[in-house]
């Protein structure tokens, strides 16, 4: 879901969303520095190594001709907190735009406000206002699995019918709807994953949460 | 480098190469939508490793592996060299000290207030 040079035509959209998602990484790296120990730098660069590949597998969604892979945003905030969730997704980013062409230089603002910004607020809202646990644990994973890429979806739609010479009508039925099966696969991918990575690092996760608000 | 950092590279590796094997050759939604619509985009900047391949290299598959490699281990060391740098540059007596204990103190009144609100 990267957007690459030449699909955001408006240069407003683009100042915008560079204005949004620079100042977004600002507030995420004070925020994310002020509230980190030593433990937390450490596993910073390994779940972003770790991000990366996990985007690197894209599966076709069953019964289309499309494909997906996991955005992690999500399952980043719940295990590292919304403002390193911020700053190793906008790192993931930056390394897939220089070094490998997957998502445009001048649409790096939209790419970090879409697949960082937005999808870490929106996860650490809905974790703030309920615990993962007991019959709500799996139910909570999975939906801030799908809120973070209804967010993102919203928002490169918005960024498409604002900035690009597609109708808005036509991003509505054939780019926002089609979303429905992304966003299922992100909820079940993050909760499998959140589990698996809990059983293996145990209570050293997650780092924001306090310990009787997660099983 | 702690157990911790080399077991999540490693298990990291291996999901590049996993990716890299059982990958899906469609487009992603917004690739294929804008496609549809008849948007191609600019050319975009040279990079080393345009697409996930590696000039020179024939075969596909390795050729997005080794890339892969070459990307996970790049996000591992901005990440660290960015965090090493950050950190040490918001509190040069907390590392000079070398305590791992202060890091969460945060002696300013704001750190602390972050810890709290965290821990409510």
């Amino acid at each position: 879901m990267h957007i690459f040079d030449g699909v955001i035509e408006s240069p407003w959209v683009i100042t915008a969303t560079w204005v949004m998602g620079g100042g977004g990484i600002a507030i995420a790296s004070r925020g994310f520095v002020r509230g980190s120990n030593e433990e937390h730098s450490a596993l910073v660069g390994v779940f972003g190594a770790f991000m990366f590949a996990a985007q690197m597998i894209n599966f076709t969604i069953p019964g289309s001709p499309v494909s997906a892979h996991l955005t992690g945003t999500a399952l980043l905030t719940i295990l590292l907190g919304p403002a390193a969730a911020i700053v190793v997704c906008a790192a993931v980013l930056l390394v897939q735009c220089l070094l490998f062409q997957d998502g445009g230089v001048l649409a790096y603002g939209a790419n970090v406000c879409n697949l960082a910004l937005l999808p870490a607020v929106v996860s650490a809202l809905i974790l703030r206002a309920t615990p993962v646990k007991g019959r709500h644990r799996i139910p909570v994973l999975v939906a801030i699995g799908i809120a973070g890429v209804a967010a993102s979806s919203l928002a490169i739609s918005l960024e498409l019918i604002f900035g690009s010479k597609i109708d808005a009508k036509v991003v509505a039925s054939g780019l926002l709807l089609v979303q429905g099966g992304v966003a299922a696969a992100e909820g079940v991918i993050t909760a499998i994953a959140f589990v698996s990575i809990r059983e293996l690092l145990g209570g050293r996760i997650p780092l924001w949460l306090s310990p009787e608000r997660v099983e | 480098m702690s157990r911790l950092k080399l077991s999540g590279l490693g298990l990291a590796l291996l999901f590049a190469a996993l990716g890299a094997t059982i990958a899906s050759r469609h487009p992603d939604t917004l690739e294929r939508f804008l496609d549809d619509e008849g948007i191609v985009g600019e050319e975009p900047a040279p990079a080393p490793f345009p697409g996930y391949t590696i000039e020179g290299v024939e075969s596909e598959r390795w050729s997005k592996i080794l890339s892969g490699a070459a990307g996970v281990l790049a996000t591992f060391g901005v990440l660290t060299l960015l965090v090493g740098l950050a950190r040490r540059g918001s509190s040069p007596a907390k590392e000079a000290a070398g305590s791992q204990g202060s890091g969460s103190q945060g002696a300013d009144s704001q750190g602390a207030e972050e810890t709290n609100d965290r821990a409510s």
